[in-house]
């Protein structure tokens, strides 16, 4: 950035180089590996969404159980086909739906209940902030498999809605320790008390002047959340808890492949791939993230 | 130290009422309950009622929370379905297994972990350190199970250098005693190395961060200064202080460890209380899974309690907070 500071003070006259999403955005187009995860995260997007175009095969239908099963990669079945002689491609595709959509969709239920429980007790503070944040201790010490395999064996059978719900609502307590963190130190700041003084109401307060600085460490927290939830629902699926529904997630894959690993390694092995390329695209995007949303707390600004 | 312990049991013993009566409402709160998941046909439906009064569960509910405490507080945690006898005896037969397993992952992880981020701090920015700081980020974004399948695939189908899974041979009550203890090591190996390798990259990343924290730091150049050999500095001077906040990882990462011993425990068919709670999923084990979630949350607990006591051990300011 340095090495272009005409540039830089062109964007100061016009009135938007001071914006510290700004810079941080700046920053983050500059981190190659940022770029490349987020890069790879886009084409999996495009190719969920664009899923019908993308295969040649039905995901669910089998093809010729006798003649095209368990086989190899090859130019008709790219990834090879599955013990019920499906396309693994198709169904990796039409899985990055059900992936993608619990991840995302989950992470965004934890992140907004964590966000109005840790804001709410951060701002009050005093025996109520005390007491909810005993909750979470509790709920943070009950370790999250376990508890979803208790939820799993009270409910039995969930859709993707259900999953989604799940997987938010054991998620959230993270976050709201964190963003109690945060409000608590920003309740503190000079120009919370001149908003105050101002005659500003409390949710003027909070949602104007207090949430604003909770936002980037939150969204961090919540890039690193979907990485995470992407292997947790794969390690539901993987135990016979996943998502009922027809069509497959990639941990249902990997699970049908698993069972005839031995003869055939290729369904598990691509949706084991397709795991773990995803997660360290979301944890590089993360990381990177974490830079860029550092920097601008930086004096140097 | 002796206030900072009773406090830190306090609280530790509120987290762990609050947990149980997070359980108590989830149970309640879900549809059905333990007698309605038998799906036996052949059943009066008058015994299931007269079982649902012996259990007391058509009782008013304060009554009934009430007495889950007492129960509890005696050690009781209810009637295993699949097993027919009490939870808390099934539980007591997997949890030192769980323990033995997530205790060497936990040395494996700790060993490994500190050696390669110290390495790693002191070759910083070079080949070596990025190429490892690649692998660790890399191995770290793998799910257990996969890690675990593939592990076992090399190790036990292919190369069959160790057992695929189960705690110990078959023939196991036929070897001498060195053989006995030989072939326990030889099952524990590959899930503890699943569970431990997973840990070795989360430390690793975490010990350099923490390494080149300290090692800017003033009394780093004294001890240089004073002629100090370097690697000296490093270890006595820096790697000491630099332990501090990977113990309190430890500590922190204690509910995910157990997280990961469900899926190892699973593949690797080790007895332990993830594999019985997983499959007490399947047979609808109500009492079961609950008292596992129980069990695991005292671990926690437990397991916090003593991370803060060793912190307060090394670190006399924490002490004094």
């Amino acid at each position: 950035m340095d090495a272009n500071p005409s540039r830089r003070r062109r964007d100061d006259d016009a009135g938007l180089g001071s914006s510290p999403w700004r810079e941080a955005l700046r920053t983050l187009r500059h981190d190659r590996t940022a770029m490349a995860g987020a890069i790879i995260l886009l084409l999996l997007i495009g190719a969920a969404v664009a899923a019908p175009l993308l295969t040649p095969y039905h995901p669910e239908k089998p093809l010729d159980i006798v003649a095209l099963k368990n086989l190899p990669p090859s130019l008709a079945h790219p990834f090879g086909t599955d013990q019920h002689s499906r396309d693994v491609w198709s169904r990796m595709i039409y899985g990055a739906r059900v992936t993608l959509a619990v991840a995302f969709l989950s992470v965004l239920v934890a992140v907004t209940v964590g966000t109005a429980y840790g804001a709410i007790a951060g701002y009050v503070g005093g025996l109520t902030d005390a007491l909810l944040m005993r909750v979470v201790d509790a709920c943070l010490a009950i370790p999250r498999v376990l508890l979803l395999i208790a939820i799993a064996t009270l409910w039995q059978a969930y859709s993707v809605t259900g999953m989604v719900l799940i997987l938010g609502l054991t998620g959230w307590f993270g976050v709201s320790r964190l963003v109690r963190t945060l409000v608590v130190s920003a309740r503190e700041d000079d120009f919370v008390a001149a908003a105050r003084a101002l005659g500003a109401r409390d949710s003027r307060v909070l949602v104007h002047h207090i949430l604003p600085r909770v936002i980037g460490p939150v969204l961090v927290a919540a890039t690193f959340a979907v990485g995470n939830v992407i292997v947790v629902e794969a390690g539901l699926s993987y135990l016979g808890m996943g998502v009922k529904v027809p069509a497959p997630s990639w941990g249902s894959v990997f699970q049908e492949g698993m069972g005839v690993f031995t003869s055939s390694i290729w369904a598990s092995s691509f949706a084991s791939a397709a795991l773990v390329v995803t997660v360290l695209a979301v944890n590089l995007v993360a990381d990177g993230l974490r830079r860029a949303l550092n920097a601008r707390q930086l004096p140097a600004r | 130290m002796r206030r900072f312990l009773a406090r830190r049991l306090t609280h530790g013993a509120a987290v762990v009422l609050i947990a149980a009566s997070l359980a108590f409402v989830l149970v309640h709160i879900a549809p059905g309950d333990p007698f309605s998941t038998l799906n036996n046909d052949q059943l009066d439906p008058r015994v299931v009622e007269a079982w649902r009064t012996a259990y007391g569960i058509d009782r008013p509910l304060p009554q009934q929370f009430y007495s889950f405490f007492r129960q509890l507080a005696v050690g009781n945690l209810g009637l295993s379905v699949s097993y027919g006898r009490p939870v808390s005896e099934v539980l007591a037969r997997a949890l030192p297994n769980t323990l033995l397993l997530m205790g060497v992952a936990l040395l494996v992880s700790f060993t490994a972990g500190i050696a390669i981020g110290a390495w790693q701090a002191m070759h910083r920015d070079s080949v070596g350190d990025r190429v490892t700081g690649t692998t660790s980020l890399v191995i770290g974004s793998l799910p257990e199970f996969w890690l675990g399948l593939v592990l076992m695939v090399v190790f036990a189908e292919k190369l069959h250098w160790l057992p695929a899974g189960g705690m110990v041979d078959p023939l196991h009550n036929m070897l001498s005693t060195g053989g006995r203890i030989v072939d326990r090591i030889r099952h524990i190996v590959l899930p503890a190395l699943t569970l431990g390798l997973l840990g070795t990259a989360a430390i690793a990343r975490y010990q350099r961060a923490a390494l080149l924290d300290v090692l800017p730091q003033d009394f780093i150049r004294t001890a240089r200064a004073k002629g100090i050999a370097e690697r000296w500095v490093v270890y006595r001077h820096g790697l000491r202080n630099a332990l501090v906040p990977t113990i309190v990882l430890a500590g922190l990462s204690l509910p995910t460890l157990l997280g990961g011993a469900v899926f190892v425990e699973t593949l690797y068919a080790w007895n332990g209380m993830g594999s019985l709670a997983a499959a007490a999923f399947f047979s609808r084990d109500y009492y079961l899974v609950l008292g596992a979630v129980l069990v695991g949350s005292v671990m926690v607990v437990v397991g916090g309690i003593l991370t803060d006591v060793l912190h307060a051990v090394v670190d006399p300011r924490v002490r004094a907070r």
